[in-house]
């Protein structure tokens, strides 16, 4: 991760904790997040079976998730996935060549997997700087993810109580689409 | 008369299952609380056992629909070919505009698009030669697609009690009346 | 703020020849770069680039599929599957039963597939009932469910401590590969016996040596009708066109039921009968056809035993008068009845499952057999008892017909488990233990030498749907460890230990059959599981695996499996045969119908009983415990009093779709359906929250009032709605009808002789 800039890293930290299968790979996602960003949670001392429970309440299941971490249950007003938004997200990857490795079995619009190609497009274009890499990240940042994101946040925070731990990476989730859409928004070749 | 395709309700034959309702959300995935076909009982006034006669309605594609007239950007068009009255969701501003005059509620608002939409007839489908979902999707065939320019089936009204009287509109519409059984109840 | 081109970007989401153009050139610019730790594979240079394997895009693939639920019409599905992703689903044209459409339920199964609410990955649970959810690997689910059955069969010598909660919520019939892996294991318990139709299967057998039913597409060559204690109106949708061509041709149609339903409404007439006395109303009008002489002389001496007893009994026990007076309808009006049914030329009853689930439902059906048999309807096209059949199920149950592994130790008996679908399995010297499914709690409870230590729940939900919900919640207490394989958070689910993700239909591959129609219908495998659901014949597979890994041999059934082959393998020559097919592939092109020489079940009058003739007098039956005659027995005794019927909805197969949001938007909530003056007597008003309660327990719920049911019942449809506990089971007790015994191996169960009252909440 010592290529990545501190964006960069924070992404990645972000990615990981919404794919996390159990409570170790929570923690490391959240530890090393607290790294890059303050946390206005106690991370030293957090019970983190407590969060995993919190965490598949909210993200997983068995019980009916209460913030499903897919763009199309947003976007689309209807509980459901692999619909219009999850073929349309799809086809954005193919876009700039990236492809799932579930290939369909998770569904393509998973925040994890969103945030992934996040990473993908920022590195390409801090590499190259190409304008028409910059429109696809742009229009994936501002007419996509800005659509779903607050209404996903918005859902964790309503069960802030079953784990801070997790509204805290809620909230660095809406800063950092925030920031990142700035910074993109402005010119091409503007530095990390 | 021009061709006009409508909806013929057979309430003889309907069993109010809903199937045709939930075929066209299986069709069009609509979101929740988006329904573009429902399927209503009649009331006890009309029908006197509860729940035991519907009247399943969509959009009745009127002669004169109102829905287009009160359209301040022309989404909305009715086809030459057969009549259907199509919106064109593209154009479509949200206004509310159709969805607050239409007296049959046909249009309905998509909170997530931020746009009316309606029964299409499922243009697309009719285009392909097939019949629109509901109709295809009916078990008893009491819904059906008929041609009003030829359609003589006996004992049909295009207003069936409960079903509101709009003669201006002209909806392209049809229904049997619902009958009832011989009764043996105990004392 | 630099102008974006969302313009090129809209484009190269909407059109495939853009996108590659686009990527093309993202490619030879150098712009992609490869991203150590990333999650999705990227494309760096263009050697590397597979442009097919990463464009799909298609026209519709179409897909065959069937409707596995516990439902007469057994659909025949077409599922439109575009990049991977269904579409939407259709009925197939080909089947003449199905006829291009499904019903409410059918039509909302790209909802179910797509929900984000579905089990996605094996789960475990802190302690049960707790809520506290943890993700685990398949791997360890495996290994933790494969040690307690090694524990088990450790500690007690045995695995009859390992017990299987099973019955028909997917009748695809690979499915059976959930029996097939408990033999695999070894000799365990088994609940036995269905809730659904077990009393009328017996009372067809001891009748006529089987169930057997006409072909339900030729309704329209029948001239009277009499729908009794069924409503397809709601449970057989695709059944109502024949019904409705029969009346166009003149045909009448009778609707008996204590309720008025949707049914009642399409009837010509209806009659209100009272609740548990459809015995007394068949064997009255008997009694009048025989004081009419309008018996079928001609069958009953050449092609029936007994009936000079039956008519004996008729004469010296049966009166018009007495059956009017049990059954509420007017003597004059059975009387006049039994005249039509006789008269017209043919006649058939269709005998609904409602209609057994009495303490004397079993003794019903036989007198209602016997009015189609003694005037000599049955064997007739457009005639006969019309039950069910078991006709088109001759498969070979690969998955079920599993060893258990050399040196198991069970039950000490001769038997095995029955079920009324599949085949009689050999004897042997020890035999799987056998309880009641229909009384599960008790079971779980009881049990004893040894206990039930494990439970596995599949293709049931026994908490949401079994009887005495406070009765199941403690037995579900007792075993150490509870495996439940589900698709959705059910009632059951919320008290697993272990929770395994389950394949939808249109993620498997199977065969399915009727037991209504004659048609079959293949069900591929439309689209991938979803997340890491598996198949139960995959579940079972991978369990053997474990199981062998950490003691080799204790498990026999196949670790490595190919799905579509064991589809493959349940066809057999009698399959082809009967359908005249050259290869299971002829499914491909859409289902298929059994090929029969004649619509009529019993056309060449040939019963399979012990006579070879239809038996008024059955020797069996009294054998077995039962009257030799169809003799009345009454009813049960209320213990409330009002009549609590709880009979099955059209939004919902039991625990299945009503959770869904697409059928919350057209039902969004249940009630308890009060007559108007029971509801004044009470000061009950239309939308009142009441209280069903009786004691048993008790039921929260809003109130209809409507005389559709009767002054002296309650009704609620038995559903599951997901974010609401509403459960009708809280006021249903485990009660068993007369028969079941002998073709299920446990009696049925009561579910309309159950007794509540109801008062404001």
């Amino acid at each position: 991760m010592e290529s990545l800039d501190q964006k960069g890293r924070i992404l990645t930290c972000l990615r990981d904790f919404f794919i996390s299968r159990q409570s170790s790979e929570i923690a490391k996602a959240c530890i090393a997040l607290s790294h890059e960003c303050t946390a206005s949670v106690p991370i030293a001392t957090t019970n983190w079976p407590d969060v995993e429970f919190a965490f598949n309440k909210l993200f997983v299941g068995p019980q009916a998730v209460l913030a499903p971490p897919f763009a199309s249950v947003y976007l689309e007003n209807d509980p459901h996935v692999m619909g219009e938004t999850t073929l349309m997200v799809r086809r954005l990857y193919q876009t700039v060549g990236l492809v799932s490795p579930w290939e369909g079995k998770l569904p393509d619009d998973h925040i994890s997997l969103e945030l992934d190609a996040c990473l993908h497009m920022r590195m390409g274009l801090l590499k190259s700087g190409s304008a028409q890499l910059c429109d696809i990240y742009s229009f994936f940042l501002n007419e996509h993810m800005a659509r779903w994101i607050p209404a996903f946040v918005a859902k964790i925070n309503e069960t802030q109580a079953l784990s801070p731990v997790i509204g805290w990476v809620g909230r660095e989730l809406d800063n950092w689409l925030a920031r990142e859409r700035r910074r993109v928004d402005q010119s091409s070749s503007e530095q990390p | 008369m021009k061709k006009q395709i409508a909806f013929f309700v057979d309430t003889r034959r309907c069993i109010g299952c809903f199937t045709c309702a939930m075929a066209c959300k299986n069709q069009y995935h609509q979101p929740s609380g988006v329904k573009w076909r429902d399927v209503h009982p009649m009331s006890e006034e009309i029908y006197p056992h509860r729940e035991c006669a519907h009247l399943t309605l969509a959009c009745n594609h009127c002669e004169k629909p109102t829905c287009l007239e009160v359209c301040p950007v022309v989404a909305y068009y009715k086809r030459d070919e057969d009549g259907v009255v199509v919106h064109e969701q593209e154009k479509c501003i949200g206004c509310g505009n159709c969805i607050r005059s239409c007296p049959y509620g046909a249009p309905k608002y998509n909170p997530a698009l931020k746009k009316a939409e309606k029964c299409s007839f499922c243009w697309q489908r009719l285009d392909a030669d097939r019949e629109p979902a509901c109709v295809q999707a009916c078990p008893t065939r009491a819904l059906q697609m008929v041609d009003l320019s030829n359609f003589d089936e006996p004992d049909t009204v295009q207003y069936i009690a409960g079903f509101p009287r709009f003669t201006k509109l002209n909806p392209s519409i049809r229904f049997r009346p619902p009958r009832q059984p011989l009764e043996i109840r105990r004392k | 703020m630099p102008e974006r081109n969302y313009d090129m970007v809209k484009k190269a989401l909407n059109c495939p020849v853009t996108r590659r153009q686009v990527l093309k050139s993202l490619v030879a610019a150098g712009v992609l770069v490869a991203v150590p730790g990333g999650l999705m594979r990227a494309a760096t240079s263009s050697d590397k680039i597979n442009y097919d394997e990463i464009f799909y895009e298609g026209p519709y693939e179409t897909f065959r599929n069937a409707c596995p639920r516990n439902c007469y019409d057994t659909c025949s599905i077409v599922t439109y599957v575009k990049d991977g992703a269904v579409q939407f689903v259709e009925g197939a044209p080909e089947s003449t039963f199905t006829d291009g459409g499904l019903c409410v339920k059918g039509n909302s199964y790209w909802n179910t597939t797509y929900s984000p609410d579905r089990v996605k990955y094996p789960m475990l649970q802190e302690s049960r009932g707790s809520g506290n959810w943890k993700r685990i690997s398949w791997d360890e689910a495996l290994d933790r469910i494969a040690k307690k059955i090694l524990e088990i069969k450790d500690k007690d010598g045995s695995l009859l401590g390992l017990a299987l909660s099973k019955y028909s919520g997917n009748f695809g019939i690979t499915n059976y590969g959930v029996e097939g892996m408990m033999s695999s294991l070894g000799y365990t318990t088994r609940f036995v016996g269905t809730p659904c139709w077990p009393a009328g299967i017996d009372a067809q057998n001891y009748d006529m040596g089987n169930m057997w039913c006409n072909d339900p597409e030729d309704f329209a060559k029948s001239k009277y009708i009499i729908l009794w204690g069924v409503n397809p109106a709601w449970c057989s949708v695709h059944s109502m066109k024949y019904l409705f061509d029969a009346q166009d041709k003149g045909a009448k149609v009778l609707a008996i039921d204590p309720v008025f339903t949707q049914t009642s409404a399409k009837a010509d007439e209806y009659w209100q009968v009272k609740t548990g006395e459809d015995g007394a109303l068949a064997l009255g009008m008997a009694r009048h056809l025989l004081d009419k002489n309008m018996v079928d002389r001609e069958f009953v001496n050449t092609h029936s035993v007994g009936f000079n007893e039956f008519e004996e009994y008729l004469k010296n026990e049966i009166t018009v008068e007495w059956a009017a007076e049990k059954s509420g309808i007017p003597a004059a009006v059975i009387a006049s009845t039994a005249e039509e049914f006789a008269t017209a030329k043919p006649a058939t009853i269709w005998i609904g499952y409602g209609l057994q689930r009495h303490v004397n439902g079993g003794v019903t059906v036989r007198s209602i057999d016997a009015l189609v048999a003694m005037t000599g309807n049955v064997g007739k096209e457009g005639g006969g008892a019309r039950y069910g059949h078991l006709q088109t199920w001759g498969f070979n149950y690969h998955a079920l017909v599993q060893k258990q592994p050399k040196g198991s130790k069970g039950f000490s008996g001769t038997t095995g488990p029955k079920g009324e679908f599949a085949p009689e399995l050999e004897e042997t010297k020890f035999s799987d233990r056998t309880l009641n499914i229909n009384k599960t709690a008790r079971g779980l409870l009881e049990a004893d030498n040894p206990p039930i230590r494990m439970l596995w729940v599949s293709c049931k939900n026994p908490v949401s749907q079994d009887f005495d919900l406070n009765l199941m919640k403690k037995a579900f207490k007792k075993p150490e460890m509870v495996v439940v394989v589900e698709k959705f958070f059910t009632q059951t689910a919320e008290l697993a230990d272990i929770l395994l993700p389950v394949t939808t239909n249109l993620e498997e591959w199977t065969v399915n059959a009727s037991y209504w129609h004659y048609w079959l219908g293949l069900n591929e495998q439309a689209v991938k599981p979803l997340y890491e659901s598996k198949s139960n014949i995959e579940i079972a597979a991978a369990l053997s695996q474990k199981m062998n890994e950490l003691s080799p041999g204790s498990c026999t059934f196949p670790t490595e499996i190919d799905t579509k082959e064991w589809m493959i393998k349940e066809f057999n020559k009698g399959i082809y045969d009967l359908f005249g097919l050259k290869s299971w592939e002829d499914l491909k092109k859409g289902p298929h119908k059994a090929k029969l020489t004649s619509t009529a079940a019993w056309h060449d009058h040939k019963f399979a009983t012990p006579s070879g003739k239809y038996e008024f007098l059955s020797e069996l039956a009294a054998k077995h415990g039962h009257n030799a005659l169809p003799k009345y027995k009454a009813n049960r005794k209320p213990y409330a009093p009002l009549r609590l019927l709880t009979p099955h909805s059209k939004f919902n197969i039991h625990s299945q779709f009503q959770n869904l949001d697409w059928m919350h938007d057209f039902n969004p909530e249940p009630y308890v359906y009060v007559h108007p003056k029971t509801a004044a007597d009470k000061g009950i008003a239309e939308g009142d929250r009441v209280l069903v309660f009786s004691k048993v327990g008790e039921v929260k719920v809003k109130a209809k009032l409507t005389d559709n049911v009767p002054r002296d019942a309650l009704l609620m449809y038995e559903a599951w709605y997901n974010k609401n506990n509403f459960n009708v089971q809280n006021v249903v007790d485990d009660e068993s009808s007369d028969m079941g015994k002998y073709k299920t191996g446990a009696p049925g169960v009561a579910i309309h002789d159950q007794f509540a009252d109801v008062k404001k909440a």
